[in-house]
């Protein structure tokens, strides 16, 4: 072959097979074929989607929980030092500017 | 009346492939086996010359193909997805046949001698000694030679079997026209 035409060359399959090789090559690989009974497919409640949704429902959760707890707790304090304050103030027999330096931490 | 083998579908064959109904499944493979049989076929005896080495890589293709069914997601063609089992299949072929042959020169006479005495060999001594010069490319490199200039693929289509960029195909396949031209040119 000329070495400087192989690309031009008429590509011609240089190659042949058996008589019959491509029927009975069908033939054999589907005797070969391992025929175990098939398992129904079952999914895993733990599968990757499902632990990614339990993962974020719990971190909401959380979140959710821990703001309510907190702003919860943050107004009972305000309202229970108002109210001791105001006790104080109205029981205690010390006068307003004494009362005042106390407040003010003033000595 | 049920489909006949040439007007199914792609998409419902591998929806049989992939039934739970055994019936379904073994006749869905019969049609896939005799779609692709030929064309990988002569995709794999390109690159390894030997029939008898074609007909057991070809065999291991489909068993391969029929154990890992459930693995295909149908983000390719299914000729795609076979077409990698078979390029895989005889690539690792190649490396092993590498590592176990010493040196085909010393111990079986050239690739084109080989072929002259094949049966199944019907080209002259010309075609013999562009195989020889194909044999001589690195594998990745004869891989790609041989999927455009025999099988006549798209550049996109061997970029999707091969993962390679079409770029570097065509690089490639430029590299190892020169190779094999260099290499008749030598031995002319």
């Amino acid at each position: 072959m000329n070495s400087m035409n192989f690309e031009e060359r008429k590509i011609k399959e240089t190659f042949n097979v058996p008589d019959g090789y491509f029927k009975e090559l069908h033939d054999s690989i589907m005797q070969q074929l391992p025929r175990e009974k098939r398992q129904p497919i079952i999914r895993s409640i733990f599968s990757k989607k499902i632990v990614r949704l339990s993962y974020a429902a719990a971190i909401t959760t959380l979140i959710v929980v821990g703001s309510a707890l907190y702003y919860q707790s943050k107004w009972r304090n305000d309202y229970l030092n108002e109210e001791i304050i105001d006790d104080i103030y109205a029981y205690s027999p010390i006068d307003d500017y004494t009362f005042y330096c106390y407040l003010a931490d003033i000595e | 009346m049920g489909k006949t083998e040439s007007n199914i579908n792609e998409k419902e064959l591998v929806g049989n492939l992939k039934s739970e109904n055994d019936n379904k499944r073994v006749s869905a493979f019969s049609i896939l086996i005799n779609r692709y049989s030929e064309k990988l076929y002569w995709h794999i005896r390109h690159m390894v010359l030997i029939h008898e080495d074609a007909d057991d890589l070809l065999q291991n293709t489909f068993i391969k193909a029929w154990s890992n069914i459930d693995k295909f997601r149908g983000d390719s063609q299914l000729s795609t997805w076979l077409y990698r089992i078979a390029t895989n299949e005889t690539l690792t072929f190649l490396a092993h046949k590498q590592l176990t042959t010493v040196s085909l020169d010393s111990t079986e006479g050239s690739v084109a001698e080989l072929l002259e005495s094949d049966t199944h060999f019907c080209g002259d001594h010309a075609d013999a000694m562009l195989h020889e010069a194909i044999s001589t490319l690195p594998k990745k490199q004869r891989l790609i030679f041989c999927m455009r200039y025999f099988d006549e693929m798209q550049y996109s289509a061997i970029s999707e079997i091969t993962d390679t960029s079409v770029g570097a195909l065509k690089a490639s396949y430029h590299i190892a026209a020169k190779k094999i031209e260099e290499y008749l040119t030598e031995n002319d």
